[in-house]
């Protein structure tokens, strides 16, 4: 057997795991367009006329689960409101890659690992599982929103509704441009973010447990939406609030796109030598 | 019974999960009591050199102001967003843990099935509310010792603490008081989400689904309340409440209040929860 196919069977055998807790995502996501498109229709239908039409475009849809906020500005003496509908959709995201590598490794995993000899190998194939989840993710991601874009007969365009921002809460009123745009680069930004947080994830599980490397990712996405619109917090990078094509002085894509992949590899070689002395047999529970 | 409950109190209060989730909350505790002492201080130290005294002026700013649940800032928002996902994290997926590792097979071979759950659950309680009192003291205690405990004037209307809002009224007459209800209140809060974690896992098994899927729906519950609340004020009615931890356990919610009464009615269907998951699931097979 080839050392890729091996790496990439097992990875094939996490993302069949992971199949129920995806539905939730899909759930989830599909929950957040349908609160956008309520909260839509609620407004009058002469007001909607008057900004630009009432059925919402596949850009908005792609707000509504990863529109985030607006970074907070304490000046404005105002206080700061928890992005729930954002933080909800990522952490039902980084739930389906929270636990199956080392919960595995528990298991099955261990005999793996010992009949390839190999500890690359075994951390090859995570790399690949989490790229195949994120990509998967981000698939039914487009896939809810396209339907959702087809239901309400909206067009497919990355333009944003003039009401949108405001209905999604992230609109600032000296921030938010006039005519703002979903980047076309987020079709490769969101998925290599999540990516990024899947191996953040894994890395700290192996220091920590899996539920305290899940308070660490909490944490980063807290603090990337409380602080400035930075890409140093990879949560912004999840945000499409945040980029220059929707807020007036935002982050480049191609900064974030930058920054996205610096992460990744860093945390693919930190995540190797982590593993390489990654104690397997040391916590039986 | 005694020595069950004895035995699940030490369990519950000398396991890793409990040390590591209290550390956490503790260091977060300090860390923005500190940081509200040094804004504090600089702010002061500029009032002495524009108006050139070396007496503290009256200022809204006591410790009561400042204290953890009041303040809108940063380390203690993710204080609040972190901390009904540490309370369970304590103590609450214990009875899944021993179902799965046999130790339940074992321990009702000689105890009641029901007085294990109650000493259970007096143990997730009371692990449950002390994470949340135990910070939220501390944090108090800290800002005690550096700011004034200057009587809380509502005519400032530099509190954001609404009169409908629990012991809203309080406050304003006797706020060491109101620190000390609310702390309790938070108490129990936070143990009574934490049993209800404890109710689930009598049919969930997996600790990080068991753990985590609850979470996620307290932010999605949060998100709907938002929503629906909106569209209900936007209707002309008024009177609404959020209904979440996130914006109970802080003395004001993000874009509306928690009222006492709906505060109220949320811990008594957590309490009703906790009871009759568990009551259902009375008859099922631990093997």
């Amino acid at each position: 057997m080839s050392a890729l196919y091996i790496a990439g069977s097992w990875a094939w055998r996490g993302v069949r795991s992971v199949l129920p807790r995806l539905g939730i995502y899909c759930c989830v996501v599909a929950l957040m367009c349908l609160l956008l498109f309520l909260n839509m229709k609620s407004y009058p239908a002469e007001s909607m006329l008057e900004t630009g039409g009432t059925h919402l475009s596949f850009g908005d849809f792609l707000c509504a689960a990863f529109g985030g906020v607006q970074p907070f500005d304490s000046t404005m003496n105002s206080k700061f409101n928890l992005p729930t509908g954002w933080l909800c959709v990522c952490v039902c995201a980084i739930y389906v890659m929270l636990d199956y590598p080392l919960r595995d490794l528990k298991g099955v995993g261990t005999n793996l690992l010992i009949r390839t000899g190999s500890r690359r190998l075994w951390w090859a194939g995570v790399c690949l599982w989490i790229c195949a989840c994120s990509v998967l993710l981000w698939l039914c991601t487009l896939g809810i929103c396209a339907l959702w874009t087809i239901a309400d007969g909206g067009s497919f365009s990355l333009g944003i509704s003039e009401r949108v921002p405001e209905s999604l809460s992230f609109k600032h009123l000296l921030l938010t441009l006039e005519n703002p745009v979903v980047p076309s680069s987020i079709f490769i930004i969101i998925p290599l973010a999540l990516i990024a947080f899947g191996l953040l994830q894994t890395v700290c599980a192996m220091y920590l447990k899996p539920l305290f490397s899940f308070v660490v990712v909490l944490a980063v996405l807290f603090f990337s939406a409380f602080y400035d619109a930075s890409p140093w917090l990879l949560g912004g990078c999840l945000m499409i609030c945040r980029f220059d094509t929707v807020t007036a002085g935002g982050m480049s894509p191609l900064i974030a796109l930058v920054f996205v992949l610096f992460c990744i590899c860093t945390l693919v070689v930190g995540g190797y030598y982590t593993f390489k002395n990654y104690d397997i047999k040391g916590d039986p529970s | 019974m005694v020595s069950l409950i004895r035995m699940e109190m030490y369990k519950a209060f000398h396991n890793m999960w409990f040390i590591i989730a209290l550390s956490i909350l503790v260091i977060l505790a300090v860390l923005t009591a500190i940081n509200q002492i040094i804004d504090r201080a600089s702010e002061l130290l500029e009032v002495f050199s524009i108006l050139d005294i070396k007496y503290m002026p009256y200022d809204v700013d006591s410790c009561f102001r400042n204290w953890l649940s009041l303040d809108a800032y940063s380390l203690a928002r993710f204080f609040m967003l972190a901390a009904p996902f540490l309370c369970v994290v304590a103590y609450a997926w214990s009875l899944a843990q021993e179902e799965k590792s046999g130790y339940l097979c074992t321990a009702l071979t000689r105890i009641d099935r029901k007085n294990y759950y109650i000493a259970k659950y007096i143990a997730v309680f009371i692990s449950g509310g002390s994470l949340i009192a135990i910070p939220l003291i501390i944090n108090f205690a800290i800002l005690v010792c550096f700011l004034p405990m200057y009587m809380p004037q509502i005519v400032t209307a530099h509190y954001a603490i609404d009169i409908e809002s629990v012991f809203g009224h309080v406050f304003y007459n006797q706020p060491l008081l109101y620190v000390i209800g609310k702390t309790i209140f938070d108490f129990l809060l936070c143990g009574l989400w934490a049993v209800c974690i404890l109710a689930l896992s009598t049919v969930m098994k997996n600790r990080v689904t068991l753990l985590i899927i609850p979470y996620a729906f307290l932010l999605l519950l949060k998100h709907l309340g938002t929503k629906i609340m909106i569209m209900l004020r936007a209707s002309g009615i008024e009177q609404v409440s959020s209904f979440t931890l996130f914006d109970q356990l802080p003395s004001m919610g993000d874009y509306f209040p928690a009222l006492w009464w709906v505060t109220c009615l949320c811990m008594l269907f957590m309490f009703i929860f906790s009871i009759v998951v568990p009551w259902a699931a009375r008859k099922r097979d631990v093997l």
